[in-house]
């Protein structure tokens, strides 16, 4: 079951929420348990106990922690000031250990899990010349570990630094960890943000019913309409791209990155949607990333919540531990206030980026896109200086509109080219479709009509086309802040009811569904 | 109240809206140039009245294997294949019943590679709204709708010649003879596939349908532990069930000729020999009855010679 | 309060720390700024910023990060 299909908006979804409303309210908590793992199996089947392993550990270990606290104010209540801080330092080592143990078994699943067989590989190939190779196993995931497993660490983490308390209800704990509208593809929640909303059982509101749904057909719009529309186009010239010139590279590289933008988004339209008719608001996980004017604009508006999780817990902690620290100071004295903090600042992002890249997948290419983002920022941020002071002697204005449109152009066309390299398969595949578009790009295949004829004909391209307007002109409403839903809300009736048929039919009649199409698989479910 | 009348006053017009938009989508003829969808096994929808004797229902392997113009021409049988790629049991059900509503069919053949393909709930779910709501199934007519589609009534007229087979040719061959060796395992039917598999033989047993089981060859879906597992829903229920893989001498397949993609499928070569020995098998039966000089069949005649034109122009 | 707000200014200059209330949140800060502010901060009123505290509403704005500096001055 994926969230794009009938079987879950259709059928799991409106069941779900029907036995939701008939349960008293104590015990909603429960059906929203069983439906997520009942969602899990559907998927997953008997890989559920990794996921009850992970809750199971994180439970105990958040437990540990947390007795070792309550410890440690007994013995600081009783003791003189002057031992106090020695107390404090040997339990912060004793929590620390706990901690590592938790962080380390949850990772460490997942790596083995996931990429033992990436590993291996790669050992492998570097033993040839040794002639000798280790065995190498391959391990089926379970579905959501790469999302589930970076929301245990986070709340082990908190725990330890004591931003929130360990939850001694495991089945709050289970929900929080397996709540199905968010299981498959995030958003990344953090303990602080869900547990407590879903485990109150909230009762279903009109209003949230009307939001979620109006919600779920816009993402199912973007998703079935726009995503499945483009893909065989898509498939065709990443699959052959030797058979095409570079012109059909670049319109390949542009339709992907609409492709991922209009199914991830979508998808997670419909996740937040679903959630909302429960009253639980998860966390944003993009905000108009095609309106960023640089890269690291760009990754605080997309996939938001993996940012601010890399960001929370590998960016600060690194960039604040004790060595890096000490690097920033003698960067400071000896490189200037700006370049000395980037010093380790840098490594810090150099780690981010590679973990970002790694968490795709356990392919070259994966890491390639994060070390793509890595130099574009780490750059961004070398030439920072010069180009303020290019603004300030050509008195061009940041702010210009012109000016704010090249930005926003130049960013675009630097994730698109990420983004080929992110479909590409393989990285070899991946630099040689960069490099004909490149030293190959003519207009030919437009001019003869070539790229018409790969399953994607032109009435296809058109009702794409206008879909991607009508979603850029909401997209605009939102980063100016215009409330749509709310507005829509306050018109006559005629109006509200003409919106909602519209939107359904425009989805059953212009989606890309049924004999003769295949629905793109989830792309970020495979992370 | 109110707000109970609004939400039904919303979905009636939401339903009247549906019913409109299926009309105006729906193809207005049953050809392809039409926009009917699957259309070589929709024809039998204009088949006249109680003429097919035989049913033939599944999927590519059915219309790949099974020809009956060349059982028409060969012993006089009339007979329909309902096959369409990669038909799931629940379609073949389907087809059964719309096949019922205008055909008392005396033999109705599964092709049992169908058995073992797996069914997904939520392609259930999608064909089940498919056949309720038309919108459903023709949305993607708005690519090529015309004025006349506003106004036009539904009527299926054309006949389709083929009778459902479709005529392949090229030869890509296969490599792989031993595939029928004979292993201790059995591969048992899923149990979607048996629900509906049971369907089938039940909606057949009541409309006293002699319901057959058959395998046709190919080297690259079928083997032994297949072949034990439909062999032993056959005997549990004393249904017949030929499996023309374990026959492939007698009926005279070689597969470096008798195939289109590698064993997939057998090409038209192979079709006629796998078609061949279908006729022989259902002349044993005795239970068909020879039209071919019935007057009420002329148009069988009529439509032989087009098939035959087809077939021997390339 | 005001030796707080000359970092701030030399950090990033366009911004008027009096009234802004959304530094973070609307990205007048970035993380390297922010990294740049914690080590002048550290170095300025001698205190040690726990990754715990970095967290958005306590950068939005400099009477909250004040707020925060006095609070780990007294925690000392």
């Amino acid at each position: 079951m994926q969230y794009c299909e009938p079987l879950y908006f259709l059928i799991f979804l409106p069941i779900v929420v029907l036995i939701y409303h008939f349960t008293p309210q104590k015990k909603r908590w429960i059906i929203l348990l069983i439906a997520s793992y009942l969602f899990f199996i559907s998927l997953s089947r008997f890989l559920i106990i990794y996921l009850f392993i992970a809750t199971i550990w994180i439970y105990g270990l958040g437990r540990v922690i947390e007795k070792l606290q309550m410890e440690r104010n007994e013995k600081i209540k009783q003791c003189e000031r002057a031992e106090k801080k020695a107390i404090k330092k040997l339990y912060q080592a004793y929590q620390r250990r706990y901690l590592i143990l938790g962080v380390v078994g949850l990772i460490g699943l997942l790596v083995i899990l996931k990429y033992s067989d990436f590993i291996g590989t790669n050992i492998n190939s570097l033993l040839e010349n040794v002639n000798t190779s280790i065995p190498i196993y391959r391990f089926m995931v379970p579905i959501g570990i790469s999302f589930y497993t970076l929301q245990g660490v986070s709340y082990l983490v908190d725990i330890y630094r004591e931003k929130i308390q360990a939850d001694h209800h495991l089945g709050r704990l289970a929900l929080y960890m397996s709540y199905f509208p968010q299981l498959m593809e995030g958003p990344i929640c953090r303990y602080e943000q869900t547990a407590m909303a879903l485990f109150e059982g909230k009762d279903l509101t009109s209003m949230n019913i009307r939001f979620g749904m109006q919600r779920i057909l816009y993402g199912l719009i973007k998703k079935i309409v726009i995503a499945d529309r483009l893909n065989p186009f898509i498939r065709q010239v990443f699959k052959d791209y030797q058979q095409y010139d570079g012109g059909m590279m670049a319109l390949a590289m542009v339709c992907y990155t609409c492709q991922l933008y209009m199914e991830f988004s979508g998808t997670i339209d419909v996740v937040l949607g679903s959630s909302q008719i429960f009253g639980v608001s998860l966390p944003e996980n993009f905000k108009q990333p095609f309106f960023s004017k640089s890269i690291s604009d760009f990754w605080a508006r997309w996939h938001i919540t993996l940012g601010t999780w890399f960001k929370d817990y590998i960016y600060y902690p690194m960039s604040l531990s004790k060595p890096l620290k000490k690097l920033t100071k003698w960067g400071r004295k000896n490189i200037g206030h700006y370049y000395g903090p980037l010093l380790s600042g840098t490594i810090a992002l150099f780690c981010v980026w590679f973990c970002n890249g790694i968490w795709h997948g356990d392919a070259w290419n994966y890491i390639f896109f994060g070390m793509y983002h890595f130099i574009l920022i780490f750059s961004a941020n070398m030439l920072a200086p010069m180009i303020s002071k290019f603004y300030e002697i050509t008195h061009i204005s940041k702010d210009w509109f012109w000016v704010k449109v090249i930005r926003i152009l130049k960013t675009a066309f630097l994730v698109c080219v990420g983004e080929l390299f992110f479909r590409a398969h393989g990285l070899k595949a991946g630099l040689e479709m960069f490099s004909k578009m490149i030293t190959d790009f003519t207009f030919t295949s437009f001019k003869n009509l070539t790229f018409l004829n790969l399953g994607v004909d032109s009435r296809d391209f058109l009702i794409v086309m206008i879909t991607c307007i009508i979603i850029f002109i909401v997209s605009l409403c939102r980063e100016k802040q215009i409330p749509i839903c709310l507005s829509i809300e306050t018109k006559p009736l005629v109006i509200r009811w003409t919106i909602w048929y519209g939107l359904i039919f425009y989805l059953i009649i212009f989606g890309a569904y049924g004999v003769g199409y295949i629905p793109v698989d989830p792309i970020y479910a495979g992370f | 109240m109110c707000k109970i009348l609004k939400g039904i006053t919303f979905i009636s017009i939401f339903v009247v809206l549906l019913m409109i938009t299926s009309y105006i989508l729906s193809p207005k003829n049953n050809d392809r140039e039409s926009g009917m969808l699957q259309p070589t096994a929709y024809g039998i929808l204009t088949e006249d009245k109680n003429t097919i004797d035989t049913l033939i229902i599944g999927d590519s392997e059915s219309y790949s294997s099974i020809s009956p113009m060349q059982l028409w021409d060969e012993q006089g049988y009339t007979s329909y294949v309902c096959g369409t790629p990669s038909q799931p049991l629940y379609q073949s059900y389907e087809f059964l019943k719309t096949t019922l509503k205008t055909q008392k069919p005396k033999i109705v053949i599964l092709e049992a590679n169908a058995l073992y393909r797996r069914l997904k709930l939520n392609n259930y779910v999608c064909y089940q709204a498919e056949q309720f709501i038309p919108v459903l199934k023709y949305h993607n007519r708005w690519k090529t709708i015309e004025p006349q589609d506003f106004y036009e009534p539904i009527e299926y007229t054309w006949e389709n010649d083929m009778k459902g087979f479709r005529y392949q040719t090229g030869t890509k061959p296969s490599k792989v003879y031993d595939y029928m060796k004979k292993k201790k395992k059995e591969k048992n039917i899923s149990p979607k596939n048996l629900y509906f598999l049971n369907k089938i033989r039940k909606l057949c047993e009541e409309n006293d349908i002699q319901f057959v089981l058959m395998s046709v060859p190919s080297s690259k879906n079928w083997n032994h532990d297949k072949h034990k597992g439909v062999q032993k829903y056959a005997n549990q229920y004393n249904i017949e069930y030929i499996d023309m893989n374990l026959l492939n001498d007698e009926i005279g397949i070689d597969w470096l000729k008798d195939t289109r993609d590698q064993g997939d499928h057998v090409n038209y070569n192979g079709a006629c020999k796998v078609t061949h020995y279908l006729g022989n098998y259902l002349k044993k039966k005795n239970i068909l009855t020879n039209h071919k000089n019935d007057k009420n069949y002329e148009n069988w005649n009529v439509s032989l010679q087009k098939y035959k034109t087809k077939v021997h122009k390339k | 309060m005001d030796t707080l707000i000359e970092i701030l200014e030399d950090i990033q200059p366009e911004v008027d720390y009096e009234t802004c209330e959304d530094l973070v949140d609307a990205h007048h800060l970035d993380s390297l700024m922010i990294l740049s502010l914690i080590s002048e901060i550290e170095d300025e009123f001698d205190v040690s910023i726990p990754t715990v505290e970095i967290i958005p509403q306590n950068f939005n704005s400099a009477k909250n990060l004040w707020a925060l500096i006095q609070r780990l001055q007294e925690e000392d």
